[in-house]
């Protein structure tokens, strides 16, 4: 029974392709919207800015006037061009201290702190136009089929990433059929991962599935190529546990699970499912969680009840599937484990295209709940990016509690189709504003 | 409004009530009593330096003095405050990040300040003048209302305020003087927000520093009678604030 169990094969109930493979060179170009302006002030929390009376100052004497602050700076450096010096200060230093008394410094001539302001978070990416999960204007989605969308119809991503774009710190492990190493999108994404289809530390894609949910996550963006990600800094962990044809086992999957708990992963993306329930899977997401880990799954995509891991209601996020109108996709699961839905009908993705396995610009349409389940692992990378103290809970609390109720006017409240309702970084980024 | 009222309606009763009784003459000291009015705009910095915004005050004080040595008073202040920031302030480090937008806050202050004008010299006279000052708020709380989930958000502030002055005077005419000096004023905002969601809980404190300390006061006095002094104040530089004093010294 134990080995029937430990080989129990589960299946991958994602990938119902609906359109075209799209290989490079694209054939659409996106070119709308306009740059917004970051509302408040902020700034490099480690950097200033100094401007020395002296143009031209050669870093010796740079370094003999700076000697006094040693103790407080990492290190200077000339920002060529401006005649500026970047001063980088050690963790804990007063930026407001240090830059009165270098201020009183007669070779000093005006002093700064390095302030971000009016960065334009619309992403240059070719494909972004069918993003329609990221921004939806009620434009042509996938022309082949002319599926169209409703305007704003999506996860309010240009509003989100006014507060937060994540952080090389926020590592999303993938557990899935692996990733596409060479794709032009990912390839400077990816931090060292596992193969435990194979028992190697290559998890390379053969099938394509797992390419496309870790581009959804953090695809490289704003890279005038291909797609953008929900969270544009985040790194992937491949972790393969689904072979080629999507397939894996639940003790693979456990391991990963661990693997990724062990090295350093905030979040674990997990786009696949099995209709039964076992303690392989159950103390493998309880470990996860135990170590802080925030775990999300896809619902599963027969229209029926949840499937596992996403039935874990306590140590799971259980994401289902919206289409481009904020209606439920058709073949979303149900129940009351589901807590929030993200887009996944017809949603554009990297690819590892097997037909031809040395593009590395493949890009695909394809639905599931495997693509809603990374927009909220994305969704997550981004608010841990900017609030590192808050526990897994908290971020999974906060993802359900500012989602859009968009079926409220049949199912008021939390209900078992649609959950707290669909994604949206606005509201789970953006500061609420307080009002009598 | 209707605090500031009553406290203008129990200094003026006060006030009728003594200045009807002549026999009411303390012993050793010389007792004044009077009304403020301030206005101040202070720009004010997080420690970093980094976030800006401007702290507006409001209060109307009622204030007693007692003339404790020769040119040297001691007096007490107490009223009611009316403050908030101008621009948006966020508080990020919240579950959910929250913002207050010109949200006001008010409450009693009280304070203690020391006054004197030791050296006159024909027309010209030295005036010095130190206080200290503490604005309590009454707790404030907002809905929070999410699609599903709703919860609240409670705000607590205080602000303390320490100010001293030196000044020159001259006596243009009897009763009427005219006077300029350094103001120095150290003002500190603590405000605390704290959120209840559903599941989710958090409390972020902010403090606001004045930027820059020292800036010019310039104003009047005039004497009206033999018991009123009205002075008129304004404070330029380091911040705007506008003064406003009637004081009946009995």
């Amino acid at each position: 029974m134990l080995k029937k169990t430990f080989l129990f094969v589960i299946l991958l109930n994602i990938l119902l392709f609906s359109g075209p493979v799209l290989d490079y060179p694209d054939f659409y170009l996106y070119n709308g919207g306009l740059p917004r302006q970051i509302e408040t002030l902020r700034y490099v929390a480690d950097e200033i800015i100094v401007k020395p009376s002296l143009a031209g100052m050669i870093p010796a004497r740079r370094t003999k006037l700076l000697g006094k602050y040693q103790d407080r700076l990492l290190e200077a450096q000339s920002i060529n061009g401006l005649g500026l010096i970047s001063l980088k200060t050690k963790p804990g230093v007063s930026l407001a201290e240090l830059k009165k008394e270098l201020a009183a410094e007669s070779w000093v001539a005006d002093i700064s702190l390095n302030y971000l302001a009016g960065a334009f978070r619309l992403p240059n990416d070719q494909h972004f136009g069918f993003q329609y999960a990221l921004h939806n204007t009620g434009q042509t989605i996938v022309p082949a089929v002319s599926y169209t969308g409703t305007s704003g119809a999506d996860i309010k991503a240009l509003e989100g990433w006014d507060w937060s774009i994540s952080s090389e710190n926020v590592v999303v492990a993938v557990i899935d059929t692996g990733i596409h190493f060479q794709h032009e999108d990912l390839k400077n994404k990816i931090v060292p991962g596992y193969n435990f289809v194979h028992d190697n530390n290559h998890p390379q894609d053969d099938d394509g599935h797992g390419t496309m949910v870790a581009s959804v996550i953090a695809a490289e963006t704003d890279n005038n190529i291909g797609v953008a990600g929900v969270a544009w800094n985040a790194l992937i962990m491949p972790l393969k546990a689904l072979d080629s044809t999507g397939s894996g086992t639940y003790t693979a999957i456990a391991l990963a699970i661990r693997y990724a708990a062990d090295s350093g992963a905030a979040i674990i993306n997990l786009s696949l499912g099995g209709p039964v329930d076992s303690f392989i899977l159950r103390d493998a997401c309880n470990y996860a969680a135990q170590k802080g880990v925030l775990l999300v799954a896809a619902t599963g995509n027969d229209t029926a009840e949840v499937k596992y891991p996403a039935a874990y209601t306590e140590l799971v996020l259980a994401v289902g599937a919206s289409d481009a109108h904020d209606q439920l996709a058709v073949f979303s699961n149900y129940g009351p484990q589901v807590d929030l839905v993200a887009p996944g009908v017809y949603v554009l993705c990297a690819y590892f295209n097997k037909a031809n396995p040395e593009n590395t610009r493949s890009y695909a349409w394809a639905s599931g709940t495997s693509l809603a389940a990374p927009h909220v692992s994305g969704a997550a990378a981004l608010l841990m990016a900017i609030k590192p103290g808050l526990n897994a809970s908290q971020v999974s609390a906060l993802i359900c509690y500012t989602a859009d109720d968009v079926n409220r006017v049949n199912y008021p409240g939390k209900d078992d189709y649609m959950g707290y309702g669909r994604l949206n970084l606005k509201t789970l980024l953006a500061p609420y504003l307080l009002k009598k | 409004m209707k605090k500031i009222l009553l406290c203008s309606l129990f200094f003026l009763l006060f006030t009728l009530t003594i200045a009807a009784d002549d026999s009411v003459k303390t012993g050793g000291f010389n007792i004044s009593t009077g009304l403020a009015f301030n206005y101040s705009l202070t720009p004010m910095s997080d420690s970093e330096g980094a976030l800006e915004n401007e702290l507006l005050l409001l209060t109307p004080l009622l204030l007693v003095e007692v003339e404790i040595f020769d040119y040297v008073s001691f007096g007490l202040a107490a009223g009611f405050n009316l403050s908030y920031f101008r621009q948006t302030l966020d508080f990020q480090e919240l579950p959910l990040s929250l913002r207050l937008d010109q949200e006001r806050f008010s409450g009693p202050v009280f304070g203690i300040y020391v006054k004197s004008d030791p050296v006159h010299f024909g027309d010209f006279l030295i005036k010095a003048r130190a206080a200290y000052m503490y604005y309590l708020h009454g707790g404030r709380e907002w809905p929070i209302t999410l699609p599903v989930e709703s919860g609240s958000a409670h705000g607590a502030s205080r602000i303390s305020e320490l100010s001293a002055e030196v000044l020159l005077g001259y006596q243009v005419f009897s009763g009427l003087r005219f006077f300029v000096g350094p103001h120095l004023n150290l003002t500190r905002s603590r405000l605390k927000l704290d959120q209840a969601i559903g599941l989710l809980a958090g409390e972020q404190e902010t403090v606001m520093r004045q930027q820059d300390p020292l800036g010019l006061l310039l104003g009047v006095s005039y004497d009206l009678g033999s018991h009123w002094e009205i002075t008129c104040k304004a404070v330029f530089f380091s911040r705007t604030a506008l003064n406003l004093e009637f004081l009946y010294v009995f």
